[in-house]
């Protein structure tokens, strides 16, 4: 289905929105687009331009669209639809066109924006998270906090969160969290072992890096 | 008036207000405005466990309500459903067709839904539907039927955060007569399955097993029965 059938109602955000990430309101992810049916084959065309709309809208970019690692989600707009739904136009006396009501997922838009420069917008300045399960006890627990404030380049070590078997710690450190985790993984003990507790949230938060704090009898068994 | 329902025990405690709203207040708000929405066909999606039957079910429950004639039908029971089911449904306020995408390529039943589709549509009905996809993504084969589904208003269900998990967690314990105090809650959501279903499907084993044991529920008794 050719482009034609969907009538941008507002080309203009295309070129020229001034709004920067950090002044984007919730109108910023809701848009109109002029639409001749309710078919399928302008839906999807029309979920697309939406789309392109809010993303320029919600970056201030107006090339966004056109960055490979946006484009190719383009064409699964409707995966980051919240709600649509079609409204009589109010130009068209004739009724025969419809206007296509698309709200987008603030989150989903955020991460589907946040997808090129991921690595680079990580900041240390919060500090990284380190989520170590396997705490037995108290004595446990000093020994991760001393473990990795001892690693080259940790400033500083808080734990944020503390349940009864796992710890969240924030490190401030002054390299990069790909250089924090070769340190760990470059420790000669071997105590602190990577562990994927949850896939799927770990894949959503990049900068969290996840452990199992192992006992040094277990690791020098696991060793011999 | 009465709700039908048919090869679904659709349980009168399930309203939109035991329903944890999450970031799905603008869903809840409209569903419950529903009736004064002039649109006849809603299509709700999302993934598993983010509640479309717990909705659907509160949707039937409120039209019954509102004096409303409902219809609730569980299509991923399609196996032990006849098509013909839906022959008629025109005579009910609010018609509520869960998992509509359960019968996707199966062209009896895909024919037989357009069919009351168009029923529903010219006596006034309303008709929701609930899937597991967007309705481009979703397979029905049928083209004017996906396009009818496609052709209303449209909401993704979101899923819960960690925090509102807890709470829908907290809430089924309680309507179990258990409590589930947050240490073991959260133990819960870092050690185990992140799906709502599976996490209630472990807080029904536990409450087998605490009441068998006679236990609490502790973070040492969740870990023993884990184990």
């Amino acid at each position: 289905m050719q482009c034609y059938k969907v009538f941008l109602a507002a080309a203009i955000l295309m070129t020229c929105h001034p709004s920067a990430l950090g002044n984007v309101t919730l109108d910023d992810f809701q848009t109109d687009v002029v639409v001749k049916d309710r078919s399928n084959e302008v839906l999807k065309e029309a979920l697309q331009l939406a789309l392109q709309q809010v993303l320029v809208k919600a970056s201030g970019d107006p090339e966004v669209a056109g960055q490979a690692t946006v484009h190719d989600h383009l064409s699964s707009a409707q995966n980051y639809v919240e709600r649509y739904e079609y409204l009589p136009d109010p130009n068209d006396p004739s009724h025969q066109k419809l206007i296509l009501h698309v709200k987008f997922s603030p989150k989903s838009v955020r991460e589907l924006l946040g997808q090129k420069n991921t690595p680079q917008e990580i900041s240390s300045e919060d500090g990284w998270t380190i989520h170590v399960y396997g705490i037995n006890g108290l004595n446990d627990f000093s020994d991760v906090v001393n473990y990795v404030r001892a690693l080259s380049s940790v400033i500083s070590v808080e734990a944020s969160t503390v349940d009864s078997d796992d710890v969240i710690l924030t490190v401030k450190s002054t390299a990069g969290i790909e250089a924090l985790k070769k340190a760990i993984a470059a420790a000669n003990d071997h105590r602190l072992q990577p562990f994927v507790a949850d896939k799927k949230a770990q894949e959503v938060t990049p900068a969290m890096l996840t452990y199992r704090w192992v006992a040094s009898s277990i690791v020098d068994k696991e060793m011999e | 008036m009465r709700q039908l329902t048919l090869n679904l025990h659709l349980s009168e405690k399930i309203t939109f207000d035991n329903f944890i709203v999450g970031e799905n207040l603008e869903l809840m708000s409209a569903l419950k405005n529903l009736f004064s929405n002039d649109e006849f066909c809603w299509y709700l999606w999302g993934e598993q466990s983010v509640g479309r039957t717990h909705l659907l079910q509160a949707c039937a429950n409120y039209a019954s309500q509102l004096q409303k004639k409902a219809m609730y039908v569980a299509l991923s029971d399609y196996v032990n459903l006849s098509p013909d089911i839906v022959r008629g449904m025109d005579q009910y306020d609010i018609v509520l067709w869960d998992d509509v995408d359960s019968i996707a390529g199966l062209n009896e039943w895909e024919v037989a839904l357009f069919h009351a589709y168009n029923q529903l549509q010219s006596a006034g009905s309303k008709l929701i539907c609930t899937a597991s996809m967007s309705p481009l993504s979703c397979q029905i084969q049928l083209p004017d039927f996906r396009s009818r589904l496609a052709a209303g208003v449209t909401y993704q269900i979101k899923p819960l955060c960690d925090e509102d998990k807890l709470t829908a967690l907290q809430q089924r314990a309680n309507l179990r007569g258990m409590q589930l105090s947050d240490s073991v809650g959260h133990y819960m959501l870092s050690h185990c399955s992140r799906n709502l279903s599976d996490l209630f499907a472990l807080l029904d084993k536990l409450d087998s097993a605490s009441l068998e044991e006679k236990r609490l529920l502790t973070v040492p008794f969740v870990k023993t029965v884990l184990s």
